[in-house]
């Protein structure tokens, strides 16, 4: 313990203050975001790959299917009246004929014939 | 004029003055975990030459690290206790009850008396160096040590017969 003042300075000389942990150079070159913006731009891809692979399935799972009941055939029908149906339809005539053939009969048993026009087939039947 | 340090020369810095000024910011207030975290931003900033150094780089250390420190327990608030076994200093042969009482002697000092004596005893600058970062004239330096000498020397003797 120091005792005369002019010998303070040198008891204090003998106190070094505590070693803290060496500089780690690598640590500045990192930018503070540079880390998050990697999970989140690691996130976006996850994400764009899982809604790919998902719009990919559900592709390749509505293909046309074979008519079996009568609601498919009916819905099928609609389709077939309505205007976007025609691209389904033809790509169905070209992917699976007995698909295709199965659905225009079908379609046939429940479509009234036309009466409107003059060469429809009820009209050559009456005059018959 | 400022210049931009190189990475060496910071590194040169971080080992020559690292452990002085991690000590001077828990002289501040800081425990020591967050006292190394300060002085390790200081040199990251440095490195990244986020920071012009000017002339004299310890001045400019002693400063920043001074200013981070209280940056700092004005964002904790007053809710944080200090740890009382906190160890800033190491002395071979002296007991901690010693090391202890050195740093609350330290800590009892008026502010620039404190630093005073950490720029000159710890960091090694002359009086006209720490005239010079901190704007004080020659002779304000010389009496702030003595009064800091004869504060330590009381403080240190009464701690012992306390004990």
């Amino acid at each position: 313990m120091p005792k005369p003042d002019h010998d303070i300075e040198g008891y204090l000389k003998e106190f070094q203050p505590r070693a803290i942990r060496a500089l780690q150079l690598a640590r500045p070159t990192a930018h503070p975001w540079a880390g998050r913006m990697a999970v989140a731009a690691l996130a976006a891809v996850m994400v764009l790959a899982i809604g790919i692979s998902l719009w990919d399935a559900h592709r390749k799972t509505s293909k046309p299917r074979h008519p079996g009941t009568v609601r498919d055939v009916r819905t099928a029908a609609t389709e077939l009246r309505s205007p976007r149906s025609r691209f389904w339809l033809t790509r169905l005539a070209l992917e699976d004929d007995s698909s295709f053939d199965a659905l225009m009969t079908s379609e046939s048993r429940i479509m009234l014939p036309d009466l409107h026009r003059e060469q429809s087939t009820l009209r050559i039947l009456a005059k018959e | 004029m400022a210049a931009t340090l190189n990475a060496i020369a910071v590194k040169s810095l971080y080992e020559k003055h690292s452990a002085a000024l991690a000590a001077y910011a828990c002289s501040c207030g800081l425990d020591f975990a967050s006292a190394e975290d300060v002085v390790q931003q200081l040199f990251f900033r440095l490195l990244r030459s986020e920071v012009p150094m000017p002339q004299s780089p310890l001045a400019y250390l002693y400063r920043a690290v001074k200013n981070a420190a209280f940056n700092l327990r004005r964002q904790r608030g007053r809710e944080i206790e200090m740890p009382k076994d906190d160890v800033w200093f190491v002395a071979p042969g002296k007991p901690p009850e010693v090391i202890l009482a050195l740093q609350n002697a330290l800590r009892e000092l008026p502010e620039e008396q404190r630093d005073t004596v950490f720029l000159r005893v710890w960091m090694g600058l002359t009086e006209q160096e720490i005239a010079d970062a901190m704007e004080i004239s020659l002779n304000t330096v010389a009496s702030r040590y003595r009064y800091a000498l004869e504060k330590l020397r009381k403080g240190l003797v009464a701690e012992q017969a306390e004990d």
